[in-house]
């Protein structure tokens, strides 16, 4: 005989205080969870008639069959956001670790080095500009060939403070 | 310094690279890349299975804290990339010193300053610094790694512990999503009847199946004879077996003619049930699909930690490294990953 022979409403509606009581005491394994919110949807296709009060009963069961599967979940994201903190902090810790290995990577491709040079090659051609522009040009041309000079050697200073701060 | 201190400095920078050869960092950082598309179609598809089942504070609260774990992703991905620079950096250490070498040539020819010496005399000092820091840049690259890699190791190894429950959990949730997707259908209020109907039908067709009536045509044949012979001359037993196999036929037949009746109901039912059936199987599908993904995001995870673990290693020890079984995990959760995106 079938757990689902039931025939009257009496019947039926024991047999939901039944699955109730084990909702109440269900583990938290997803498969226990599963099991019985199928055992959910089991009493409700098979409860009949059709009556009001079945349906009541069915009503009960679906709300039942769906926190039972709920309250799982929200427990696991729960659990996943409570490790949300630590993980900021470790994330912090690996970003740290790769900016200063990224550094090392540079400083192994001599980039300060090639920047300080090409700054310097920069200075040279304003600077020869600037000589070029003093010969025969008139004030404004000077002064915009000086500006460029003074922002080149700016510039340079900087890279030469990166190639020193890196040694 | 004179030429035999050059010479013995060469021959100790020549034998310190030799023992100095950098481990191939790139399946490591490709398998990183990976870890992150996993991490992300993770917490994507169980958000996406929380609001397809209107839990949307569920949904909310796991989207808020996956968007830290996409960061994390990220910030895995960059220190991947790092090692990789690290020693490409080092295996590319010549070029890096000729780049150098060229651009100050370049630059004192701009500033009209001559360097001494034949042009062959300067290629052959060019190429003799190229060679030095080549053996200097496979050197400081190893360093280097090695400083990363223990800087990074705690950090990654909690990580991965962290990552790996989360995916875990984010796998369940997914699943038990999808339940609630698949029992929800069932159990719609205009479904549930429909579905009762159809159950009470395949029950009762179920217990007429159980009277075996195959033995119906015996039961005919039987009757037929006793029938054939003249009543008067049926013993007192036979008259009764005629009773209750007739009695046996009868409710056979109506047995019967019930079967043909309820096999036409339940066809009858198939116009609502066949595409209702086609659209579960589909969720059931992804279902399986979505476990096989998230088990498999969850070994590579560990994997990864793993992989790590052997890469500080062999850096140590100055040993080769292989990262074969993390990359067959990561090809594995790449092709999940693509069939999770099509279903």
């Amino acid at each position: 005989m079938s757990e689902w022979d039931i025939t009257t409403e009496e019947g039926w509606s024991d047999k939901l205080g039944k699955l109730l009581e084990e909702a109440d005491t269900v583990g938290d394994a997803v498969a226990d969870r599963k099991a019985l919110s199928r055992r959910f949807v089991q009493f409700i296709l098979r409860s009949r008639p059709n009556t009001e009060a079945i349906k009541a009963l069915d009503v009960i069961a679906n709300e039942a069959r769906r926190s039972v599967l709920i309250s799982a979940i929200d427990d696991r994201v729960a659990a996943i956001s409570d490790r949300t903190a630590e993980l900021v902090l470790l994330t912090k810790g690996i970003e740290e670790t790769t900016a200063n290995a990224e550094k090392a990577a540079q400083s192994i491709r001599l980039e300060n080095a090639q920047g300080a040079v090409d700054g310097l090659a920069q200075s040279v051609k304003s600077i020869k500009a600037l000589a070029a522009s003093m010969k025969d040009a008139d004030d404004e041309q000077v002064r915009t060939s000086l500006e460029n000079a003074l922002k080149t050697l700016i510039n340079l200073k900087k890279k030469v403070q990166a190639v020193a701060d890196a040694v | 310094m004179d030429r035999k201190s050059a010479r013995i400095l060469l021959l100790v920078i020549s034998l310190s690279a030799a023992c100095t050869a950098l481990p191939e960092v790139g399946s490591f950082a490709d398998a990183t890349i990976e870890l992150n598309a996993a991490l992300k179609t993770g917490g994507a598809t169980a958000v996406a299975e929380l609001k397809a089942i209107d839990a949307d504070k569920q949904a909310k609260d796991l989207a808020a804290a996956w968007t830290v774990r996409d960061k994390t992703g990220v910030a895995l991905v960059a220190y991947g990339e790092s090692l990789r620079a690290i020693v490409d950096a080092g295996n590319q250490g010549k070029e890096s010193a000729g780049k150098l070498i060229d651009s100050v040539t370049g630059l004192a020819t701009a500033a009209g300053i001559t360097i001494p010496g034949s042009s062959a005399a300067l290629a052959v000092a060019g190429d003799t610094a190229r060679f030095i820091y080549g053996q200097i840049s496979l050197m400081r690259s190893a360093k280097s790694l090695e400083a990363a890699l223990d800087a990074a190791e705690p950090a990654v190894t909690r990580i991965a512990e962290v990552l790996a429950k989360d995916l875990r959990q984010a796998g369940e949730i997914f699943d038990l999503a999808m339940t609630e997707l698949e029992d929800s259908i069932q159990t719609e209020e205009e479904m549930q009847v429909r579905l009762g109907y159809r159950m009470a039908l395949t029950d009762e067709r179920g217990a007429l199946y159980a009277l075996d009536l195959s033995t119906i045509s015996d039961l005919r044949k039987r009757i037929h004879e006793l029938m054939k012979q003249d009543a008067a001359t049926l013993t007192a037993e036979e008259k009764k077996e005629l009773a209750k196999i007739r009695e046996e036929e009868a409710n056979l037949t109506a047995a019967e003619a019930r079967l043909i009746e309820i096999q036409a109901l339940i066809k009858a039912t198939d116009q609502w049930h066949d595409p209702l059936e086609a659209r579960l199987a589909e969720i059931r599908k992804r279902q399986r699909v979505g476990i096989a993904f998230f088990a498999a995001a969850v070994a590579t995870t560990t994997r990864w930690a793993a992989a790590h673990d052997r890469l500080i290693q062999a850096v140590k020890e100055r040993r080769p490294y292989s990262a074969q079984s993390l990359m067959e995990a990561a090809v594995q959760v790449r092709e999940l990953t693509g069939r999770m995106r099509e279903l």
